[in-house]
């Protein structure tokens, strides 16, 4: 299997437009259904590359599950992008200020999704 | 003169025009129109809230135009409930950016679904404007419900800053 991406929505059907973006490499992708979940797959996958998390979801959202990650310590290594419907500056601002790599407004072209993924994985 | 119920409601149907043709679907007529009866197709109700302005907007979406729309094409029901709510979702995020050339600042809620009529009719019953949509695939119905401050004066800002595509730190 190739590097372990961890999607994180709520939405099923953008999770699977996800999936089917990243299917061209051989990434092993993980699903999430919220923010909560995210930290458990990230607990459980501790070889996890990237998560691509969206931002508004039940329980826990994408930038409160980032900072909660960030403020436990957990997933140093890991890259953080952001997908998500929200093209607010602030909150770009404050993903960035948690160590975010990416912000991705949907809806996006899988092309460009699988490109700027394999950039930030150096696998270009 | 335009109120500012209008401006919201021309928005919305801005952005829910937006959506539909970026997933492939034209949208040739949208018309306001007189309150409709029970729902029959699948709907989305998504709530919205600032210091101006709050309410909710319901999307009616039939079957076959959400299965037209479907990133996949899937025709499972359970796929297809699920895609409404994302429409929804993909809506407000691009009503939430054009509100913000107005000055109106909103954080979007989670999208609701449901597939029976009786508990979105009570959802929905103070709804202020309803529009149908005519697509290549079928008519849908957006109902918007909204509050806005009545002291509050609507302008027309500077073109906000906005994240558009992908950007990479």
């Amino acid at each position: 299997m190739g590097k372990k991406v961890i999607v994180v929505d709520d939405s099923r059907t953008a999770r699977e437009q996800v999936r089917n973006a990243l299917a061209a490499e051989s990434y092993e992708i993980i699903e999430a259904v919220d923010g909560n979940d995210g930290i458990a797959k990230m607990d459980a996958n501790t070889d996890a590359v990237l998560v691509l998390c969206d931002v508004n979801m039940p329980n826990l959202s994408g930038i409160d599950m980032l900072e909660k990650v960030k403020r436990d310590g957990k997933g140093a290594n890991v890259i953080f992008v952001m997908l998500t419907t929200e093209a607010d500056p602030a909150l770009v601002r404050r993903a960035k200020a948690c160590g975010a790599k990416g912000w991705i407004v949907k809806p996006f072209k899988p092309e460009l999704m699988l490109a700027a993924v394999k950039k930030l994985l150096g696998d270009v | 003169m335009t109120s500012h119920i209008e401006i919201v409601g021309e928005a919305l149907l801005e952005s829910t025009r937006q959506v539909f043709e970026e997933h492939g679907v034209r949208v040739p007529e949208a018309l306001l129109c007189d309150p409709v009866g029970e729902w029959v197709y699948p709907i989305a109700v998504i709530g919205f809230g600032g210091e101006t302005l709050r309410g909710s907007v319901s999307f009616e979406v039939p079957w076959p135009v959400l299965q037209a729309c479907h990133p996949s094409k899937s025709s499972a029901t359970a796929d297809l409930v699920d895609w409404v709510g994302e429409l929804s979702n993909l809506v407000l995020g691009k009503l939430k950016t054009r509100l913000r050339a107005h000055s109106v600042a909103i954080q979007l809620g989670l999208p609701m679904t449901f597939t029976a009529g009786t508990a979105v009719s009570a959802l929905t019953s103070a709804s202020k404007l309803q529009y149908r949509l005519r697509l290549d695939a079928g008519m849908i119905l957006v109902r918007f419900s909204a509050e806005i401050d009545p002291t509050f004066v609507m302008t027309a800002s500077e073109t906000p800053e906005v994240v558009h595509g992908i950007d990479l730190f």
